[in-house]
C-alpha cells in the first residue's frame, strides 16, 4: 500500500473514493445478482431438455452455463466500464480540480494510467468474482481450462480497450455527460456498426456463386478476419467454435477447420495458409488499439494549456468596479 | 534582496482581448505581495502564467531564477498555488485530500503521515482530520486549500483571492496565518480586489488594471508618494453646515465634504470601510438614536493643526462626537490610481 500510494496517488485516491463504505459491496452484489438470474434461468431451461440424454447431461449444462456467464459478464463490463472511464477526467474539470491535478509533479502518463486502472476497478472486481461461477460450470464438465483462461483474457482485454476509449474522450471533452455519450456511441458503433458493415460487405462480395477467386487469397482473408476480430463477441465466439472443433493451436491452416462466415471461403479449395486463432487476433488488435488510445490520452493531457480551456462560469462577464 | 518572482513584459492575448499588457513586476524574497485590481484586471491570468498553467503570448517570468515556460517542472516544485475556486472531491476526507496532493508532489508516505498533522494544525483544522472535505464550511475549505498549497513545502505561495467569501473573523485569522507563513520563510503573492483587505499584512503591493501594472513597490513608499493629504472624518450631531463653513477657512484644509447620514463610529467593527456599511443601515432602524452627520476634510498639515481644528469646532459649539483620520487611505490610493488610467 505504501508503495502504491507513493507511485500511484491518483489510483489510490480514486479507489479510496470508490471503494468506500458499502458502495463497492452493493455494486458487486448487484453485478452478481444480474449475472445469477439469467444463469439460473439458463440452467433450468437446459436441465429440462437434457434429461433424456443422461450421459452428456453434465457436459451440456456446464458448457451452456459457462457461455451464459461469460456473455452476461461481457455485456455487464461493456456497460459499466465506458461510463466509469468517460468521467475520469471530466469530473476533475467539473469539480475544478483538474488544474490542480495537472499542476502537480505527476507526469501525464501516471495520471492517465491511474485513472484508467481506477475506471477498470469495478470491472476487474467483477471478473474476479465471476471466476467461482466459471468454476461451477467447469465441474459440470464440458468446459476446458483453456476455455476458462481464454474467457478471462477476453474479458480483461475488452475492459482495457473500452476503458481506454472512455479515458481518451474524458481527456478531450469538458463535460462528463458529453464524454459519456461519445464513449457509448463509439462502443455501440463498434458492437453494432461493425457487424452491420461486414454483413453489407459480405452481401456485396459474395453475391455470386461461386464467389470471386480473390476471396480465397491471403490478403483478403486476413483483412476480413482482422475486421471481424475487432468485435469482442464475434472474436470470442469464433474462438469458442474453433475450440469445440478441437482447434487449440495459436496459428492453424485456414482450410483445415472451415468456419463460415468467420473465414469466408469454402473449405478444402486448396487454400492452406496459416491464420491466427481469433482470440489471439482480438487480443493483439485490442492491445495495439488500447496502446494508441492511451498514448493519445497522455499526449492530449496538456500540462500547459494555451487557450481558453476553462469555462468562465459563475462570474459572467467581467465587470469593472 | 533577491527577487523570488520577476516578470518581464509579460503579455497575454486572448482572441481580441489583451488580458495582460507588458507586465513588469518583481517580488523580493520573503515579501507578502498584495496584487490588487478590479475584476478582469488580469490577476488570475498572471498567476496562472506564473504557475506554468498558461503560456504567455509574449514576455517571460522567473521564479527564483528559473524561467517559467522553459522549466515548468522546477516551477511546480517551487510554487504552491491556490486557485480562486476550491475544487472538492466528494468521498474524500480532509487528511486524504492533503495526502493525495502531497503524494502527487512526490512526498514519500513516511513524511506525509507526520506532515499532514502539522499542516492541519497550522491551519487550525486538526480536529477535522477525518471529516469529509465536502462537509467543511467555506472558510475551512479555504484553509484546507491553503494547507494543500504547502503540501510540498514550496518557497513561493501564490494565493488567488484567498479571502473572498470569508467573514471578518476568518479574514483576520487568514491574515495571522499568512504572517506565520512569512515567518516560516515563504514568499507570498496574494490577490484581491479589496485593497484594505491586504493593506495591513502586505509588505509590497502592486495595483493592476486592464492588464497594466499601475504602481508597484513597498507599501510604505507607495503610501508616502501617493498621499500628500490626509482625510479626517468628523461626525457631528447637528450644525453640520456651520461646521463645514468653519472648517473651510482653517489653514491646511483643502476640501470639505458633507455626507448626510454618518455611519456609527468605526470602533464597533474592526477594519474596513466596507464592513462599516453594515452598521450604517442600522442607524435608521434603531429608534431613539440621534442620526449623525459626517464631514470629510482633506487636510495637509501636522497634528498640531488637527488639534487646533478640533478645538475651534468645540469652541464654536459644534457637537462633535467623532474625530479621526480615515483608516481606508489605501482605498483612496486605489481609487486615485485607477481613476488616473481609466480617464
Ligand atoms: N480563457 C479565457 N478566454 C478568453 N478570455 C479570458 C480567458 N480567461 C480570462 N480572460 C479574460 O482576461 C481578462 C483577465 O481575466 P482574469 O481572470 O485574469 O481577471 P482577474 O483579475 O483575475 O479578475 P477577477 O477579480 O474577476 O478574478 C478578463 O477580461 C477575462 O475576460
Ligand atoms: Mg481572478
Amino acid at each position: 500500500m505504501s508503495w502504491l500510494s507513493n507511485s500511484q496517488p491518483v489510483l489510490v485516491k480514486e479507489l479510496r473514493g470508490r471503494m468506500r463504505g458499502a458502495r463497492a459491496f452493493v455494486i458487486l452484489t448487484i453485478f452478481l445478482l444480474v449475472l445469477a438470474v439469467p444463469t439460473t434461468l439458463l440452467y433450468i431451461a437446459v436441465a429440462s431438455t437434457v434429461q433424456f440424454d443422461q450421459f452428456n447431461a453434465g457436459q451440456t449444462i456446464g458448457k451452456t452455463l459457462f457461455l451464459g456467464i461469460v456473455t452476461v459478464a461481457l455485456i455487464q463490463v461493456l456497460i459499466v466500464v465506458p461510463g466509469q472511464a468517460a468521467s475520469a477526467l471530466t469530473s476533475e474539470k467539473e469539480r475544478e480540480t483538474y488544474d490542480l491535478l495537472i499542476s502537480t509533479l505527476l507526469p501525464p502518463w501516471k495520471i492517465i494510467i491511474g485513472k484508467l486502472l481506477a475506471a477498470l476497478a469495478y470491472a476487474l472486481l467483477l471478473i474476479v468474482a465471476v471466476i467461482p461461477f466459471m468454476a461451477v460450470s467447469f465441474f459440470f464438465g464440458g468446459v476446458t481450462v483453456l476455455e476458462v483462461i481464454l474467457a478471462l483474457v477476453g474479458l480483461v482485454v475488452t475492459v482495457v480497450l473500452f476503458g481506454s476509449s472512455g479515458i481518451l474522450w474524458s481527456v478531450i471533452m469538458r463535460r462528463s455527460l458529453a464524454a459519456t455519450i461519445v464513449t457509448q456511441a463509439v462502443s455501440v458503433g463498434l458492437l453494432l456498426g461493425l457487424p452491420f458493415l461486414v454483413f453489407v460487405a459480405g452481401v456485396l462480395i459474395f453475391r455470386d456463386f461461386p464467389p470471386p477467386a480473390w476471396t480465397s487469397s491471403a490478403p483478403f482473408v486476413y483483412l476480413w478476419i482482422t475486421a471481424l476480430s475487432l468485435h469482442p463477441f464475434i472474436a470470442l465466439g469464433a474462438s469458442e467454435l474453433y475450440l469445440q472443433q478441437g482447434e487449440t493451436r495459436l496459428f492453424f491452416p485456414a482450410g483445415e477447420n472451415p468456419l463460415v462466415p468467420f473465414v469466408p471461403f469454402e473449405a478444402g479449395n486448396g487454400v492452406n495458409f496459416l491464420i491466427p486463432h481469433p482470440w489471439l487476433l482480438y487480443t493483439l488488435e485490442a492491445a495495439v488499439l488500447s496502446t494508441i488510445l492511451i498514448a493519445l490520452s497522455i499526449r492530449l493531457l496538456r500540462p500547459i494549456n494555451e487557450g481558453p480551456t476553462r469555462p468562465r462560469r459563475g462570474k459572467g462577464a467581467p465587470k469593472k468596479v | 534582496m533577491a527577487a523570488m518572482l520577476e516578470t518581464r513584459d509579460l503579455t497575454k492575448r486572448y482572441a481580441t482581448l489583451t488580458a495582460l499588457d507588458h507586465l513588469n513586476l518583481s517580488i523580493p524574497e520573503g515579501a507578502i505581495y498584495g496584487f490588487i485590481g478590479p475584476n478582469g484586471a488580469g490577476k488570475t491570468t498572471t498567476m496562472r502564467i506564473v504557475t506554468a498553467l498558461l503560456k504567455p503570448s509574449y514576455g517571460e517570468a522567473w521564479v527564483a531564477g528559473h524561467e517559467v515556460s522553459r522549466e515548468p517542472k522546477v516551477i511546480r516544485k517551487l510554487v504552491g498555488w491556490m486557485p480562486d475556486t476550491f475544487g472538492v472531491y466528494d468521498n474524500m476526507k480532509a487528511w486524504e485530500y492533503l495526502d493525495f496532493f502531497a503524494a502527487s508532489y512526490g512526498v514519500p508516505e513516511v513524511r506525509r503521515r507526520q506532515q499532514i498533522g502539522e499542516l492541519l494544525d497550522l491551519v487550525d483544522l486538526g480536529n477535522k482530520r477525518d471529516e469529509y472535505v465536502m462537509g467543511l464550511s467555506r472558510g475551512m475549505k479555504q484553509r484546507l486549500s491553503l494547507a494543500r498549497t504547502m503540501a510540498h513545502d514550496p518557497q513561493l505561495l501564490i494565493l488567488d483571492e484567498p479571502a473572498s467569501g470569508l467573514d471578518p473573523r476568518a479574514r483576520i485569522e487568514l491574515r495571522e496565518l499568512l504572517k506565520e507563513l512569512r515567518a516560516l520563510g515563504k514568499t507570498i503573492m496574494i490577490s484581491s480586489h479589496i485593497l484594505t483587505e491586504l493593506a495591513e499584512m502586505c509588505t509590497h503591493i502592486g495595483i493592476i488594471e486592464a492588464g497594466k501594472l499601475l504602481v508597484t513597490g513597498e507599501v510604505n513608499q507607495i503610501l508616502a508618494s501617493l498621499q500628500p493629504h490626509r482625510t479626517i472624518e468628523i461626525h457631528v450631531l447637528a450644525d453640520a453646515e456651520r461646521a463645514v463653513e468653519l472648517l473651510r477657512h482653517l489653514p491646511g484644509v483643502r476640501d470639505v465634504r458633507l455626507i448626510a447620514a454618518a455611519p456609527l463610529p468605526p470602533t464597533t467593527v474592526p477594519g474596513t470601510a466596507h464592513e462599516q456599511i453594515v452598521s450604517e443601515t442600522q442607524v435608521e432602524v434603531l429608534p431613539g438614536i440621534v442620526p449623525r452627520q459626517a464631514v470629510l476634510v482633506d487636510y495637509v498639515g501636522d497634528d498640531g493643526g488637527l488639534s487646533r481644528m478640533l478645538h475651534q469646532l468645540t469652541v464654536a459649539g459644534v457637537p462633535v462626537v467623532h474625530f479621526a483620520g480615515q483608516v481606508s487611505d489605501l482605498e483612496d490610493i486605489f481609487m486615485q490610481v485607477t481613476r488616473g488610467v481609466t480617464q
